[in-house]
Protein backbone atom coordinates (compact mmCIF):
# COMPACT_ATOMS: atom_id res chain seq x y z
CA UNK A 1 0.00 0.00 0.00
CA UNK A 2 1.31 3.45 -0.88
CA UNK A 3 2.32 5.60 2.12
CA UNK A 4 0.18 8.75 2.22
CA UNK A 5 2.13 11.93 1.55
CA UNK A 6 0.60 13.40 4.67
CA UNK A 7 -1.48 11.85 7.38
CA UNK A 8 -3.05 13.85 10.19
CA UNK A 9 -5.15 12.64 13.08
CA UNK A 10 -7.14 15.00 15.28
CA UNK A 11 -4.80 17.93 14.77
CA UNK A 12 -5.73 21.19 16.45
CA UNK A 13 -3.95 24.54 16.30
CA UNK A 14 -5.16 27.71 17.95
CA UNK A 15 -3.81 31.24 17.76
CA UNK A 16 -5.33 32.88 20.80
CA UNK A 17 -9.07 32.67 20.31
CA UNK A 18 -8.81 31.73 16.66
CA UNK A 19 -8.89 28.05 15.85
CA UNK A 20 -6.82 27.63 12.71
CA UNK A 21 -7.09 23.83 12.57
CA UNK A 22 -10.01 22.18 14.26
CA UNK A 23 -9.51 18.53 15.15
CA UNK A 24 -8.38 17.90 11.59
CA UNK A 25 -8.06 14.35 10.33
CA UNK A 26 -6.73 13.89 6.83
CA UNK A 27 -4.88 11.42 4.66
CA UNK A 28 -3.80 12.30 1.15
CA UNK A 29 -4.01 9.55 -1.42
CA UNK A 30 -2.53 10.92 -4.61
CA UNK A 31 0.77 11.54 -6.33
CA UNK A 32 -0.07 15.21 -6.83
CA UNK A 33 -2.22 16.38 -3.96
CA UNK A 34 -3.96 19.72 -3.74
CA UNK A 35 -5.41 21.76 -0.91
CA UNK A 36 -7.93 24.43 -1.83
CA UNK A 37 -10.11 26.69 0.20
CA UNK A 38 -10.79 30.33 0.94
CA UNK A 39 -8.43 32.64 2.84
CA UNK A 40 -8.25 31.67 6.50
CA UNK A 41 -9.27 28.08 5.75
CA UNK A 42 -6.11 26.83 7.48
CA UNK A 43 -4.09 25.70 4.44
CA UNK A 44 -0.93 27.65 5.21
CA UNK A 45 -1.13 26.80 8.92
CA UNK A 46 -1.35 23.16 7.94
CA UNK A 47 1.73 23.45 5.69
CA UNK A 48 3.62 25.34 8.43
CA UNK A 49 2.88 22.51 10.85
CA UNK A 50 3.97 19.87 8.34
CA UNK A 51 7.29 21.69 7.89
CA UNK A 52 7.91 22.20 11.60
CA UNK A 53 7.65 26.01 11.35
CA UNK A 54 4.72 25.94 13.78
CA UNK A 55 3.79 23.36 16.38
CA UNK A 56 0.32 21.86 16.60
CA UNK A 57 -1.42 22.05 19.97
CA UNK A 58 -2.49 18.43 19.71
CA UNK A 59 -2.79 15.52 17.30
CA UNK A 60 -0.55 13.21 15.29
CA UNK A 61 1.15 14.38 12.10
CA UNK A 62 3.07 12.21 9.67
CA UNK A 63 4.79 13.24 6.45
CA UNK A 64 5.95 10.41 4.15
CA UNK A 65 5.38 8.11 7.10
CA UNK A 66 7.66 10.06 9.46
CA UNK A 67 6.46 11.73 12.65
CA UNK A 68 6.84 15.51 12.35
CA UNK A 69 7.55 15.93 16.06
CA UNK A 70 10.33 13.39 16.33
CA UNK A 71 11.61 12.76 12.82
CA UNK A 72 11.65 16.22 11.25
CA UNK A 73 15.27 15.80 10.12
CA UNK A 74 14.34 12.66 8.17
CA UNK A 75 11.41 14.48 6.57
CA UNK A 76 13.55 17.47 5.56
CA UNK A 77 16.03 15.21 3.77
CA UNK A 78 13.21 14.14 1.46
CA UNK A 79 11.53 17.51 1.05
CA UNK A 80 11.58 20.48 -1.30
CA UNK A 81 9.51 23.48 -0.26
CA UNK A 82 8.26 26.69 -1.76
CA UNK A 83 6.83 28.56 1.24
CA UNK A 84 4.28 31.35 1.02
CA UNK A 85 5.96 34.72 0.26
CA UNK A 86 9.49 33.34 0.55
CA UNK A 87 12.47 35.58 1.29
CA UNK A 88 15.52 34.70 -0.78
CA UNK A 89 18.90 36.33 -0.18
CA UNK A 90 18.71 39.34 -2.48
CA UNK A 91 22.46 39.89 -2.79
CA UNK A 92 23.05 36.36 -4.16
CA UNK A 93 22.87 35.61 -7.86
CA UNK A 94 20.25 33.03 -8.83
CA UNK A 95 22.95 30.51 -9.67
CA UNK A 96 24.94 31.11 -6.52
CA UNK A 97 21.79 30.75 -4.44
CA UNK A 98 20.86 27.43 -6.01
CA UNK A 99 24.43 26.21 -5.68
CA UNK A 100 24.32 26.91 -1.96
CA UNK A 101 20.93 25.20 -1.67
CA UNK A 102 22.38 22.17 -3.49
CA UNK A 103 25.26 22.08 -1.03
CA UNK A 104 22.87 22.23 1.94
CA UNK A 105 20.97 19.34 0.38
CA UNK A 106 24.22 17.42 0.13
CA UNK A 107 24.08 17.03 -3.66
CA UNK A 108 27.25 15.76 -5.30
CA UNK A 109 27.52 18.32 -8.13
CA UNK A 110 26.03 21.60 -6.88
CA UNK A 111 27.15 23.65 -9.87
CA UNK A 112 25.69 21.24 -12.41
CA UNK A 113 22.47 20.78 -10.43
CA UNK A 114 22.06 24.56 -10.16
CA UNK A 115 22.51 25.06 -13.89
CA UNK A 116 20.17 22.22 -14.84
CA UNK A 117 17.44 23.44 -12.49
CA UNK A 118 17.77 27.02 -13.73
CA UNK A 119 17.28 25.64 -17.22
CA UNK A 120 14.14 23.74 -16.18
CA UNK A 121 12.50 26.90 -14.78
CA UNK A 122 13.68 29.09 -17.64
CA UNK A 123 16.16 31.19 -15.68
CA UNK A 124 19.44 30.01 -17.14
CA UNK A 125 20.27 33.39 -18.68
CA UNK A 126 19.21 35.32 -15.58
CA UNK A 127 21.21 33.00 -13.33
CA UNK A 128 24.19 35.33 -13.20
CA UNK A 129 22.12 38.32 -12.08
CA UNK A 130 21.50 39.32 -8.47
CA UNK A 131 18.16 38.12 -7.11
CA UNK A 132 17.27 41.69 -6.15
CA UNK A 133 17.00 42.52 -9.86
CA UNK A 134 14.45 39.73 -10.56
CA UNK A 135 10.84 40.47 -11.46
CA UNK A 136 8.06 38.92 -9.36
CA UNK A 137 7.62 36.15 -11.91
CA UNK A 138 11.35 35.36 -12.03
CA UNK A 139 11.42 35.33 -8.23
CA UNK A 140 8.60 32.80 -8.19
CA UNK A 141 10.38 30.63 -10.77
CA UNK A 142 13.48 30.73 -8.59
CA UNK A 143 11.27 29.58 -5.72
CA UNK A 144 10.15 26.60 -7.77
CA UNK A 145 13.78 25.90 -8.69
CA UNK A 146 15.03 25.82 -5.09
CA UNK A 147 12.17 23.46 -4.23
CA UNK A 148 12.80 20.96 -7.03
CA UNK A 149 16.61 21.01 -7.08
CA UNK A 150 17.97 17.55 -6.37
CA UNK A 151 14.54 16.02 -7.04
CA UNK A 152 13.39 15.45 -3.45
CA UNK A 153 10.81 12.75 -2.82
CA UNK A 154 8.09 15.25 -1.85
CA UNK A 155 7.69 18.82 -3.05
CA UNK A 156 5.41 21.16 -1.12
CA UNK A 157 4.37 24.28 -3.01
CA UNK A 158 2.36 27.05 -1.37
CA UNK A 159 0.68 29.09 -4.09
CA UNK A 160 3.12 27.96 -6.82
CA UNK A 161 1.53 30.08 -9.54
CA UNK A 162 1.45 33.32 -7.56
CA UNK A 163 2.84 36.30 -9.53
CA UNK A 164 3.15 34.30 -12.72
CA UNK A 165 1.68 35.32 -16.06
CA UNK A 166 -0.45 32.73 -17.92
CA UNK A 167 2.56 31.32 -19.77
CA UNK A 168 4.55 31.14 -16.55
CA UNK A 169 1.67 29.30 -14.91
CA UNK A 170 1.53 26.80 -17.72
CA UNK A 171 5.28 26.26 -17.37
CA UNK A 172 4.94 25.56 -13.64
CA UNK A 173 2.06 23.14 -14.22
CA UNK A 174 4.11 21.39 -16.90
CA UNK A 175 7.04 21.09 -14.49
CA UNK A 176 4.74 19.51 -11.90
CA UNK A 177 3.33 17.09 -14.46
CA UNK A 178 6.78 16.14 -15.76
CA UNK A 179 8.30 15.65 -12.33
CA UNK A 180 5.35 13.64 -11.05
CA UNK A 181 4.69 11.44 -14.07
CA UNK A 182 8.18 10.93 -15.48
CA UNK A 183 10.24 11.03 -12.32
CA UNK A 184 7.74 9.79 -9.76
CA UNK A 185 7.99 12.75 -7.36
CA UNK A 186 5.10 13.50 -5.03
CA UNK A 187 3.57 16.94 -4.68
CA UNK A 188 1.42 18.78 -2.19
CA UNK A 189 0.03 22.06 -3.50
CA UNK A 190 -1.90 24.76 -1.75
CA UNK A 191 -3.55 27.19 -4.11
CA UNK A 192 -6.52 29.42 -4.78
CA UNK A 193 -6.41 28.72 -8.49
CA UNK A 194 -8.84 25.90 -9.13
CA UNK A 195 -7.73 25.40 -12.71
CA UNK A 196 -4.26 24.43 -11.47
CA UNK A 197 -5.72 21.85 -9.13
CA UNK A 198 -7.98 20.43 -11.85
CA UNK A 199 -5.11 20.25 -14.30
CA UNK A 200 -2.46 18.52 -12.23
CA UNK A 201 -3.88 17.05 -9.02
CA UNK A 202 -5.13 13.50 -8.64
CA UNK A 203 -6.31 14.08 -5.06
CA UNK A 204 -7.81 17.21 -3.61
CA UNK A 205 -8.89 18.36 -0.15
CA UNK A 206 -11.35 21.22 0.22
CA UNK A 207 -10.57 23.14 3.42
CA UNK A 208 -12.76 25.58 5.29
CA UNK A 209 -12.61 26.87 8.87
CA UNK A 210 -9.74 24.60 9.81
CA UNK A 211 -11.40 21.43 8.60
CA UNK A 212 -11.41 19.35 5.44
CA UNK A 213 -14.97 19.53 4.15
CA UNK A 214 -14.49 17.16 1.22
CA UNK A 215 -11.69 15.06 -0.21
CA UNK A 216 -11.13 12.73 -3.12
CA UNK A 217 -10.08 12.76 -6.74
CA UNK A 218 -11.16 15.74 -8.82
CA UNK A 219 -13.50 13.53 -10.87
CA UNK A 220 -15.11 12.06 -7.76
CA UNK A 221 -15.83 15.45 -6.28
CA UNK A 222 -17.16 16.92 -9.49
CA UNK A 223 -19.47 14.00 -10.17
CA UNK A 224 -20.63 14.03 -6.55
CA UNK A 225 -21.59 17.67 -6.61
CA UNK A 226 -22.74 18.16 -10.14
CA UNK A 227 -24.32 14.77 -10.67
CA UNK A 228 -27.91 15.86 -11.35
CA UNK A 229 -27.38 16.86 -14.98
CA UNK A 230 -27.14 14.03 -17.51
CA UNK A 231 -26.44 13.85 -21.20
CA UNK A 232 -28.59 11.25 -22.99
CA UNK A 233 -28.23 9.97 -26.56
CA UNK A 234 -31.07 7.90 -28.03
CA UNK A 235 -32.26 6.55 -31.37
CA UNK A 236 -35.12 9.08 -31.33
CA UNK A 237 -34.12 12.20 -29.48
CA UNK A 238 -37.28 14.19 -30.15
CA UNK A 239 -39.73 11.57 -28.85
CA UNK A 240 -37.65 10.64 -25.85
CA UNK A 241 -37.08 14.28 -24.89
CA UNK A 242 -40.77 15.09 -25.13
CA UNK A 243 -41.81 12.05 -23.07
CA UNK A 244 -39.12 12.69 -20.46
CA UNK A 245 -40.25 16.29 -20.03
CA UNK A 246 -43.79 15.08 -19.25
CA UNK A 247 -42.62 13.02 -16.24
CA UNK A 248 -41.98 14.36 -12.74
CA UNK A 249 -38.45 12.96 -12.89
CA UNK A 250 -36.84 16.06 -14.34
CA UNK A 251 -36.55 19.77 -13.71
CA UNK A 252 -35.61 20.61 -17.28
CA UNK A 253 -34.89 19.03 -20.64
CA UNK A 254 -32.84 20.70 -23.37
CA UNK A 255 -31.66 19.54 -26.79
CA UNK A 256 -27.95 20.03 -27.43
CA UNK A 257 -26.70 18.81 -30.80
CA UNK A 258 -27.27 15.06 -31.01
CA UNK A 259 -28.04 14.66 -27.31
CA UNK A 260 -30.52 15.67 -24.63
CA UNK A 261 -29.31 17.36 -21.45
CA UNK A 262 -31.75 16.69 -18.65
CA UNK A 263 -31.52 17.91 -15.08
CA UNK A 264 -33.10 15.32 -12.81
CA UNK A 265 -34.73 15.84 -9.49
CA UNK A 266 -32.90 14.80 -6.36
CA UNK A 267 -33.08 11.13 -5.32
CA UNK A 268 -34.04 9.94 -8.79
CA UNK A 269 -32.34 6.73 -9.85
CA UNK A 270 -31.42 8.19 -13.23
CA UNK A 271 -30.14 5.10 -15.05
CA UNK A 272 -33.08 2.92 -13.97
CA UNK A 273 -35.76 5.51 -14.81
CA UNK A 274 -34.22 6.36 -18.19
CA UNK A 275 -34.09 2.70 -19.17
CA UNK A 276 -37.68 2.13 -18.01
CA UNK A 277 -39.00 5.09 -19.99
CA UNK A 278 -37.05 4.08 -23.08
CA UNK A 279 -38.52 0.59 -22.91
CA UNK A 280 -42.04 2.00 -22.55
CA UNK A 281 -41.80 4.23 -25.64
CA UNK A 282 -39.59 1.76 -27.50
CA UNK A 283 -36.59 4.03 -27.98
CA UNK A 284 -33.06 2.70 -27.94
CA UNK A 285 -30.69 4.30 -25.40
CA UNK A 286 -27.19 4.76 -26.78
CA UNK A 287 -25.55 6.70 -23.96
CA UNK A 288 -26.31 8.11 -20.51
CA UNK A 289 -23.58 10.01 -18.70
CA UNK A 290 -23.38 12.73 -16.05
CA UNK A 291 -22.54 16.19 -17.28
CA UNK A 292 -19.49 17.14 -15.28
CA UNK A 293 -19.27 20.63 -13.90
CA UNK A 294 -16.08 22.17 -12.56
CA UNK A 295 -14.22 22.20 -9.27
CA UNK A 296 -15.29 25.79 -8.98
CA UNK A 297 -18.88 24.61 -8.78
CA UNK A 298 -17.96 21.97 -6.20
CA UNK A 299 -16.13 24.48 -4.06
CA UNK A 300 -19.06 26.88 -4.17
CA UNK A 301 -21.45 24.20 -3.06
CA UNK A 302 -19.21 22.75 -0.37
CA UNK A 303 -18.37 26.12 1.15
CA UNK A 304 -21.96 27.38 1.09
CA UNK A 305 -24.04 24.32 1.81
CA UNK A 306 -27.71 24.74 0.92
CA UNK B 1 32.57 21.77 12.27
CA UNK B 2 30.11 19.95 10.03
CA UNK B 3 29.84 20.69 6.32
CA UNK B 4 26.34 22.06 6.72
CA UNK B 5 27.35 24.43 9.52
CA UNK B 6 30.24 25.67 7.39
CA UNK B 7 27.89 26.18 4.47
CA UNK B 8 25.40 28.05 6.65
CA UNK B 9 28.16 30.31 7.97
CA UNK B 10 29.30 31.06 4.41
CA UNK B 11 25.66 31.76 3.47
CA UNK B 12 25.25 34.13 6.41
CA UNK B 13 28.49 35.98 5.73
CA UNK B 14 27.61 36.46 2.08
CA UNK B 15 24.10 37.63 2.88
CA UNK B 16 24.53 39.74 6.00
CA UNK B 17 27.92 41.29 5.29
CA UNK B 18 27.23 42.10 1.66
CA UNK B 19 28.03 45.58 0.37
CA UNK B 20 27.71 48.13 1.91
CA UNK B 21 27.45 46.92 5.54
CA UNK B 22 31.12 46.00 6.09
CA UNK B 23 32.38 49.01 4.16
CA UNK B 24 30.15 51.37 6.15
CA UNK B 25 31.20 50.00 9.53
CA UNK B 26 34.88 50.18 8.61
CA UNK B 27 34.58 53.72 7.25
CA UNK B 28 32.67 55.06 10.26
CA UNK B 29 34.99 53.29 12.70
CA UNK B 30 38.14 54.65 11.10
CA UNK B 31 36.68 58.16 10.98
CA UNK B 32 35.86 57.83 14.68
CA UNK B 33 39.19 56.40 15.74
CA UNK B 34 41.82 58.27 13.74
CA UNK B 35 41.25 61.73 15.31
CA UNK B 36 41.89 60.17 18.71
CA UNK B 37 45.55 60.04 17.83
CA UNK B 38 45.59 63.78 17.09
CA UNK B 39 43.26 65.09 19.77
CA UNK B 40 44.06 62.91 22.74
CA UNK B 41 47.83 63.06 22.76
CA UNK B 42 49.16 62.91 26.22
CA UNK B 43 46.10 61.22 27.68
CA UNK B 44 47.28 59.01 30.45
CA UNK B 45 44.84 56.21 29.69
CA UNK B 46 44.74 54.97 26.14
CA UNK B 47 41.38 53.34 26.66
CA UNK B 48 39.66 56.55 27.62
CA UNK B 49 39.34 58.18 24.20
CA UNK B 50 38.83 54.93 22.30
CA UNK B 51 35.83 53.46 24.04
CA UNK B 52 33.50 56.47 24.20
CA UNK B 53 34.33 57.25 20.58
CA UNK B 54 33.46 53.73 19.56
CA UNK B 55 30.46 53.08 21.82
CA UNK B 56 27.96 54.41 19.33
CA UNK B 57 29.55 52.49 16.45
CA UNK B 58 29.61 49.27 18.49
CA UNK B 59 25.99 49.61 19.45
CA UNK B 60 24.62 50.58 16.05
CA UNK B 61 26.69 47.90 14.32
CA UNK B 62 25.59 45.13 16.68
CA UNK B 63 21.99 46.29 16.36
CA UNK B 64 22.08 46.32 12.56
CA UNK B 65 24.07 43.12 12.08
CA UNK B 66 22.21 40.92 14.56
CA UNK B 67 18.89 42.64 13.93
CA UNK B 68 19.17 41.91 10.21
CA UNK B 69 20.38 38.41 10.84
CA UNK B 70 17.56 37.38 13.17
CA UNK B 71 14.64 39.84 13.33
CA UNK B 72 14.61 40.87 9.69
CA UNK B 73 15.26 37.33 8.62
CA UNK B 74 12.10 36.21 10.45
CA UNK B 75 10.14 39.27 9.32
CA UNK B 76 11.04 38.81 5.64
CA UNK B 77 10.58 35.04 5.77
CA UNK B 78 14.22 34.28 5.00
CA UNK B 79 14.44 32.16 8.12
CA UNK B 80 11.74 29.74 6.99
CA UNK B 81 13.41 29.39 3.61
CA UNK B 82 16.59 28.28 5.38
CA UNK B 83 14.66 25.97 7.67
CA UNK B 84 12.98 24.29 4.72
CA UNK B 85 16.38 22.77 3.84
CA UNK B 86 17.81 19.79 5.71
CA UNK B 87 19.20 21.86 8.58
CA UNK B 88 18.01 22.24 12.16
CA UNK B 89 16.98 25.42 13.93
CA UNK B 90 19.97 25.11 16.26
CA UNK B 91 22.37 24.77 13.32
CA UNK B 92 20.96 27.91 11.71
CA UNK B 93 21.15 29.79 15.00
CA UNK B 94 24.71 28.72 15.76
CA UNK B 95 25.85 29.52 12.22
CA UNK B 96 24.29 32.96 12.27
CA UNK B 97 25.63 33.86 15.70
CA UNK B 98 29.12 32.51 15.05
CA UNK B 99 29.42 34.19 11.65
CA UNK B 100 28.25 37.58 12.87
CA UNK B 101 30.01 37.53 16.23
CA UNK B 102 33.34 36.52 14.75
CA UNK B 103 33.07 39.07 11.95
CA UNK B 104 32.09 41.87 14.31
CA UNK B 105 34.92 41.05 16.68
CA UNK B 106 37.43 40.87 13.84
CA UNK B 107 36.28 44.20 12.37
CA UNK B 108 36.48 46.04 15.69
CA UNK B 109 39.64 44.19 16.65
CA UNK B 110 41.19 45.55 13.46
CA UNK B 111 40.07 49.04 14.40
CA UNK B 112 41.63 48.68 17.83
CA UNK B 113 44.78 47.48 16.16
CA UNK B 114 44.75 50.47 13.81
CA UNK B 115 44.47 52.76 16.81
CA UNK B 116 47.34 51.01 18.55
CA UNK B 117 49.56 51.21 15.47
CA UNK B 118 48.65 54.89 15.02
CA UNK B 119 49.52 55.69 18.60
CA UNK B 120 52.81 53.87 18.29
CA UNK B 121 53.66 55.61 15.02
CA UNK B 122 52.52 59.15 15.67
CA UNK B 123 52.82 59.75 19.40
CA UNK B 124 56.04 58.11 20.48
CA UNK B 125 56.93 60.79 23.01
CA UNK B 126 53.67 61.00 24.93
CA UNK B 127 52.94 59.35 28.17
CA UNK B 128 50.14 56.90 27.57
CA UNK B 129 49.31 53.78 29.44
CA UNK B 130 50.80 51.86 26.57
CA UNK B 131 54.05 53.78 26.75
CA UNK B 132 54.11 53.33 30.46
CA UNK B 133 53.40 49.68 30.11
CA UNK B 134 55.96 49.42 27.34
CA UNK B 135 58.57 50.83 29.64
CA UNK B 136 57.70 48.19 32.12
CA UNK B 137 57.55 45.52 29.43
CA UNK B 138 53.84 45.11 29.88
CA UNK B 139 52.52 46.35 26.56
CA UNK B 140 51.36 42.94 25.34
CA UNK B 141 49.41 42.39 28.54
CA UNK B 142 47.72 45.78 28.35
CA UNK B 143 46.77 45.20 24.72
CA UNK B 144 45.61 41.76 25.67
CA UNK B 145 43.30 43.33 28.24
CA UNK B 146 42.07 45.78 25.64
CA UNK B 147 41.15 42.94 23.33
CA UNK B 148 39.59 41.00 26.19
CA UNK B 149 37.43 44.05 26.92
CA UNK B 150 36.49 44.29 23.27
CA UNK B 151 35.61 40.62 23.23
CA UNK B 152 33.38 40.96 26.30
CA UNK B 153 31.60 44.00 24.93
CA UNK B 154 31.04 42.54 21.47
CA UNK B 155 29.88 39.28 23.05
CA UNK B 156 27.45 41.06 25.35
CA UNK B 157 25.99 43.38 22.69
CA UNK B 158 25.71 40.48 20.22
CA UNK B 159 23.90 38.23 22.69
CA UNK B 160 21.61 41.01 23.88
CA UNK B 161 20.62 42.02 20.35
CA UNK B 162 20.11 38.36 19.41
CA UNK B 163 17.65 37.71 22.21
CA UNK B 164 15.77 40.96 21.52
CA UNK B 165 15.59 40.25 17.79
CA UNK B 166 14.24 36.75 18.39
CA UNK B 167 11.77 37.79 21.05
CA UNK B 168 10.44 40.84 19.19
CA UNK B 169 10.77 39.47 15.63
CA UNK B 170 10.67 43.02 14.19
CA UNK B 171 13.85 44.78 13.05
CA UNK B 172 12.91 48.38 13.85
CA UNK B 173 11.40 47.72 17.23
CA UNK B 174 14.19 45.41 18.38
CA UNK B 175 16.83 48.03 17.44
CA UNK B 176 14.92 50.70 19.35
CA UNK B 177 14.65 48.57 22.48
CA UNK B 178 18.31 47.59 22.22
CA UNK B 179 19.61 51.14 21.87
CA UNK B 180 17.35 52.40 24.63
CA UNK B 181 18.69 49.75 26.93
CA UNK B 182 22.32 50.12 25.92
CA UNK B 183 22.49 53.87 26.34
CA UNK B 184 20.22 53.76 29.33
CA UNK B 185 16.86 55.43 29.66
CA UNK B 186 18.47 57.77 32.18
CA UNK B 187 20.93 58.93 29.57
CA UNK B 188 18.16 60.30 27.41
CA UNK B 189 16.37 62.05 30.25
CA UNK B 190 19.46 63.50 31.92
CA UNK B 191 19.14 67.27 32.01
CA UNK B 192 22.39 68.28 33.62
CA UNK B 193 25.72 66.72 34.34
CA UNK B 194 26.45 63.03 34.36
CA UNK B 195 24.92 62.25 37.69
CA UNK B 196 21.81 60.54 36.34
CA UNK B 197 23.73 58.96 33.52
CA UNK B 198 25.94 57.27 36.03
CA UNK B 199 22.89 55.68 37.55
CA UNK B 200 22.51 53.79 34.29
CA UNK B 201 25.45 51.81 35.48
CA UNK B 202 24.51 48.82 33.41
CA UNK B 203 24.49 50.80 30.19
CA UNK B 204 27.27 50.70 27.65
CA UNK B 205 27.39 54.46 27.77
CA UNK B 206 29.87 54.09 30.57
CA UNK B 207 30.27 50.35 30.41
CA UNK B 208 33.08 49.89 27.89
CA UNK B 209 35.35 52.43 29.40
CA UNK B 210 34.58 51.13 32.83
CA UNK B 211 35.44 47.60 31.84
CA UNK B 212 38.85 48.57 30.52
CA UNK B 213 39.48 50.86 33.44
CA UNK B 214 38.68 48.10 35.88
CA UNK B 215 40.67 45.59 33.96
CA UNK B 216 43.77 47.76 33.81
CA UNK B 217 43.26 48.93 37.38
CA UNK B 218 42.99 45.36 38.48
CA UNK B 219 46.17 44.55 36.65
CA UNK B 220 48.05 47.53 38.08
CA UNK B 221 46.83 46.53 41.44
CA UNK B 222 48.35 43.11 41.07
CA UNK B 223 51.59 44.81 40.13
CA UNK B 224 51.35 46.79 43.32
CA UNK B 225 51.28 50.26 41.78
CA UNK B 226 48.69 51.75 44.09
CA UNK B 227 44.85 51.48 44.22
CA UNK B 228 42.94 49.54 46.77
CA UNK B 229 42.71 45.90 46.12
CA UNK B 230 39.16 44.99 47.13
CA UNK B 231 37.53 47.92 45.33
CA UNK B 232 39.00 47.07 41.96
CA UNK B 233 38.68 43.35 42.28
CA UNK B 234 34.97 43.66 43.10
CA UNK B 235 34.35 46.23 40.41
CA UNK B 236 36.26 44.20 37.89
CA UNK B 237 34.21 41.17 38.70
CA UNK B 238 30.91 43.06 38.59
CA UNK B 239 31.65 44.97 35.43
CA UNK B 240 33.13 42.17 33.40
CA UNK B 241 32.38 38.65 34.48
CA UNK B 242 29.35 39.48 36.59
CA UNK B 243 27.65 41.59 34.01
CA UNK B 244 28.93 41.43 30.45
CA UNK B 245 30.04 37.82 30.38
CA UNK B 246 27.35 36.18 32.50
CA UNK B 247 24.54 38.28 30.99
CA UNK B 248 25.89 37.50 27.54
CA UNK B 249 25.86 33.76 28.29
CA UNK B 250 22.36 33.95 29.79
CA UNK B 251 21.06 35.88 26.76
CA UNK B 252 22.59 33.28 24.47
CA UNK B 253 21.06 30.34 26.32
CA UNK B 254 17.63 31.97 26.41
CA UNK B 255 17.97 32.77 22.68
CA UNK B 256 18.65 29.10 22.01
CA UNK B 257 15.53 28.13 23.92
CA UNK B 258 13.50 30.73 22.00
CA UNK B 259 14.80 29.58 18.63
CA UNK B 260 13.83 25.99 19.40
CA UNK B 261 10.29 26.91 20.42
CA UNK B 262 9.43 29.96 18.34
CA UNK B 263 6.49 29.81 15.91
CA UNK B 264 7.60 30.96 12.46
CA UNK B 265 4.25 31.60 10.84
Amino acid sequence: MRTPVIELRKVTKRFGRITALDNLTLSTKGQVNGLIGPNGAGKTTLLNILLGFTRADSGDIHVLGFDVRHELAEIKKRLGVLPEKPGFPSSFTGQNFLKRVAKLRGLSSPQREAEETLKVVGLLEAGSKAIRTYSAGMYQRLGIAQAIIGEPELIILDEPAANLDPLGRMDVLNIIETYSKDRGLKFLLSTHILYDIEKVCDWVGLMDNGQVREEGSVEELISKYSGLAFSIVTSDLKTFGAELAKTDLVKSVAFKGDSIVATFNKDVDVYKEVMTLAKQIEVKIEEVRPVLGSLDEVLRRVMTPS
Amino acid sequence: MTGKLRELIAWELQENWAFPILELILAVSIIQVLPIVSFYRGYNDVSKPFWPAMTFVFSISAAIIFGRSFAESIEKRKFIVLLSYPVSRVQVFVAKFLANFTSTFLVFGSILLIEGISLFMFTPGTSTVVDYAKDMGLAPTIWGLMFLSLFLIVFFTSSLMTILALAIKRLGLSILVFLTYIFGVQYWVTSGGNYKALQAALSLNIGPHAVVRYLTGWYYNILGIGRTSTEYTTQFFTATLGYLFVCGIVCLIVSLIIIRRIDLD
